[in-house]
This record gives structure tokens, C-alpha cells and sequence, in this order.
């Protein structure tokens, strides 16, 4: 079977940068809430900005990814992957809008938001199967994120996080010279389908089970790989709290220093774009090393578990 | 000799876990999942309310949360003989 490539990941960022304290009259927040987020949940400034089209956030990342397709390749897939289900008016549909903007006339366009802020890492997993059953020869696929904290309701998640503003995109292929996607596991807790509607109860339990639900499919997705957790380099996760990833590193009994969690205090929760936001930082700072092995992590309200393992191939010329 | 602020919190753990009937100094609250994220802002409140002062967010680290003894040293100790 032909192995799932990511050629090229890239994000964007808006400029406009908010301490999380700037933010508690819009979200209803008291002083000890914000104290607990910034001192608990390792919160402390975001990039958001209320007067950027969602366009105007997608169109960077998505520009650079497809900017690596190399010339006479077409792209089959565009899959625009969202955490929120309504993050445009009913008429406008995201990812069609995009193909148009993007000039991909020929490319099949749709969205993906179900797994929550693990339909990115799913959306890439739904492109590369498309592209084998189906795919023209040498084809690629172009996964999309980016949504803004447009309401207080999708921003604030209370007692968890706070969502910030982001783009990201990956550009796919079968078998190319990019990262080399080894595994993907994901598990779904339907019993928490209700999202922000959960009952005390079931917030208490979910809290309860996260980090060792969230351990379990880390060590499953690197053993579908072949590999131990010894063999990972790091681990790229999402930016939801310090605290969630606490109790997951106690988990799995691992060295802190294996999870890349310097972005939550400076960027927060970025609904799916987390990962691929944290791994071009990694790839700006030279942490990411030729051959080495990674693990993107990221849990959906929802709630889903999802972790996908890749080895990091610098050689190509797409990898910066 | 425990400070009666120090007391209010102790109790206001202990109602919350009606499976325990004491809580030593030295009990690890945030490890061991007696206070989680979900009741952490009502910690905070219990302090304030029972200790008469707002805590300085800027000036406390996670660890002065961490068992009743360091509550006790970061909220209740100062001006007391």
C-alpha cells in the first residue's frame, strides 16, 4: 500500500496578540477564573482579531502548502477541516469558496468537522484514502484549516480553554519525499456527543478519564507504527492547557521534556490547527531532525482521541 | 496550631469528598484529584473568602495550591503570631 506523505505544512498567524485578560469582559470571565486559567491552565496571550475575514486567515497557509506542488501536478482533494460546524453563513460554502480563490477549478472540495479539533489529522487520513482508491496517478490533496473565536460561545470552553484565531495546511501526496505517515488512531466517546452541554457529572468524569484515554491512543497509534514510545523524538500536540497535558505525560509515565508545550501560553487552543501550527514553529526553530520520529496529537469535543505517527524526512526540498 | 482560615478550606475539601474523613498537611490536592480544574475556581474562592484577601494571581505559583499545608503558608501565615 502507498505510503501518506505530507509534503509541506504550514500555518499562519494573525498579528493582532490579546492577553487572555483582555478578554474577560467578552467571555464573562472573573478575575479568579482568569488567574486560574493563566496560573492552572498555563494560559497567557492569544492572536485573535475580530476584523479578519475567515478568507483572509485561510488563504495564507493554504497558499503556501499549494505553493509545493510541483509543476504539472493536479490537485484531486481539497479538504477545508473545521471544529466548529458553522463557521461561515448557511449560503457561503468554505470550501468551495476556497477551491475558487485557491484556482483549483478541477479539484473535488468539500468540509470535514465532525472528529472537532481532530478533523484536521482525520481530514488529512480521509485524502490519502480518496487518493487510493481513486486518485489520479501523482495526484495530491490539500487539507485546510483555520476558523475564528468569532462568538463567545465557540471561544470560551469553560474550565478548559480558550480558543484563538489560526490557519494552517497540508499539502498530500502517496509515496512522495515528505513526512512519512506510519499510523492513525483514533477513538470516539460518543457518551460526550453534547459537547458544552454535559451535565457537571459528565465534565467531572470526562476530566477524569482524559489523559489516560488520551495515553492509550498515543501508545496504540505508535504501536500501529511499530515503534515504543522510546523511539519518539517528540510529541506535537494540540494547545488545549497545560494541565490536560500533565495528566496525560503522568500517563504515560514519560520526560515532559518529549511534549512540545511552549505555544499554549503564547498562542492557546487554535481549534484544529494546533499541531500543524506547533510543527512549523518546531520546523522554523530546527528541532524537527531528519529521520526523526514525531506524534501529532489532538483531542475533539465530542469526543474524540486521535494521534498520528510520522517520521520527519528534512531532505526533500519542500522541508525548510 | 492551625489557623481557623485554614480550617474553612480543609472543610470545604473534605464536603466535597464525603468518602474521606480527614485530610492531612501534606495530601497532594491537585495529584491526587481532590481539587480538579472544574473546582479549582471555587478553591480560589474559598481561599479569598476564608483568608479576607484577594489572591495576587501574579505573585502565586501552582504550587502554593498544592497540599493544605502550602495553602495555609501562602494564604493564611502572614500576620499571624
Amino acid at each position: 500500500m502507498p505510503a501518506t506523505t505530507l509534503e509541506r505544512i504550514a500555518s499562519f498567524l494573525p498579528e493582532r496578540s490579546v492577553r487572555i485578560e483582555e478578554l474577560g469582559e467578552r467571555l464573562g470571565l472573573r478575575r479568579a477564573e482568569l488567574g486560574v486559567f493563566r496560573k492552572f491552565y498555563g494560559l497567557n496571550t492569544l492572536r485573535f482579531d475580530p476584523d479578519l475575514d475567515l478568507f483572509d486567515l485561510l488563504r495564507p497557509a493554504a497558499r503556501e502548502a499549494l505553493a509545493a506542488l510541483p509543476a504539472g501536478r493536479r490537485v484531486d482533494y481539497l479538504v477545508f477541516a473545521h471544529t466548529t460546524q458553522a463557521v461561515a453563513p448557511a449560503d457561503v460554502d468554505v470550501a468551495q469558496v476556497l477551491r475558487e480563490d485557491l484556482g483549483l477549478a478541477d479539484t473535488e472540495a468539500f468540509g470535514l468537522s465532525h472528529q472537532a479539533c481532530v478533523s484536521s489529522l482525520g481530514a488529512i487520513d480521509v485524502a490519502a484514502e480518496l487518493l487510493r482508491a481513486e486518485g489520479t496517478e501523482g495526484a495530491y490533496a490539500l487539507m485546510v484549516t483555520g476558523e475564528r473565536a468569532f462568538s463567545p460561545v465557540v471561544q470560551l470552553i469553560p474550565n478548559t480553554s480558550i480558543m484563538a484565531d489560526a490557519s494552517s495546511a497540508c499539502l498530500v501526496t502517496l509515496d512522495g519525499d515528505g513526512d512519512v505517515v506510519h499510523a492513525f488512531v483514533t477513538r470516539t466517546l460518543g457518551e460526550y456527543a453534547e459537547w458544552l452541554r454535559l451535565s457537571p457529572e459528565e465534565n467531572h468524569e470526562f476530566g477524569e478519564l482524559y489523559g489516560s484515554r488520551l495515553a492509550e491512543v498515543i501508545l496504540a497509534a505508535v504501536a500501529e507504527a511499530g515503534l515504543t514510545f522510546d523511539d519518539i523524538d517528540l510529541v506535537i500536540p494540540h494547545n488545549v492547557n497545560m494541565l490536560a497535558w500533565r495528566q496525560t505525560i503522568k500517563a504515560l509515565d514519560a520526560a515532559p521534556e518529549k511534549f512540545f508545550l511552549d505555544n499554549i501560553g503564547r498562542l492557546s487552543h487554535c481549534f484544529a490547527s494546533d499541531v500543524f501550527l506547533n510543527y512549523t514553529t518546531l520546523r522554523e526553530a530546527g528541532r524537527l531532525v531528519d529521520g526523526g520520529r514525531y506524534v501529532l496529537v489532538s483531542v475533539g469535543l465530542g469526543a474524540t482521541f486521535g494521534a498520528m505517527v510520522i517520521t520527519h524526512r528534512g531532505g526533500g526540498g519542500d522541508h525548510g | 496550631m492551625a489557623s481557623a482560615g485554614i480550617e474553612k478550606v480543609r472543610d470545604w475539601i473534605l464536603g466535597r469528598h464525603p468518602e474521606r474523613t480527614e485530610l492531612a498537611e501534606d495530601v497532594r490536592l491537585l495529584d491526587s484529584r481532590l481539587v480538579d480544574s472544574l473546582s479549582f475556581v471555587e478553591l480560589v474562592y474559598v481561599i479569598e473568602d476564608a483568608s479576607g484577601a484577594e489572591i495576587d494571581f501574579d505573585s502565586i505559583d501552582l504550587e502554593d495550591f498544592q497540599t493544605v499545608a502550602a495553602i495555609e503558608r501562602a494564604f493564611f501565615a502572614r500576620g499571624e503570631s
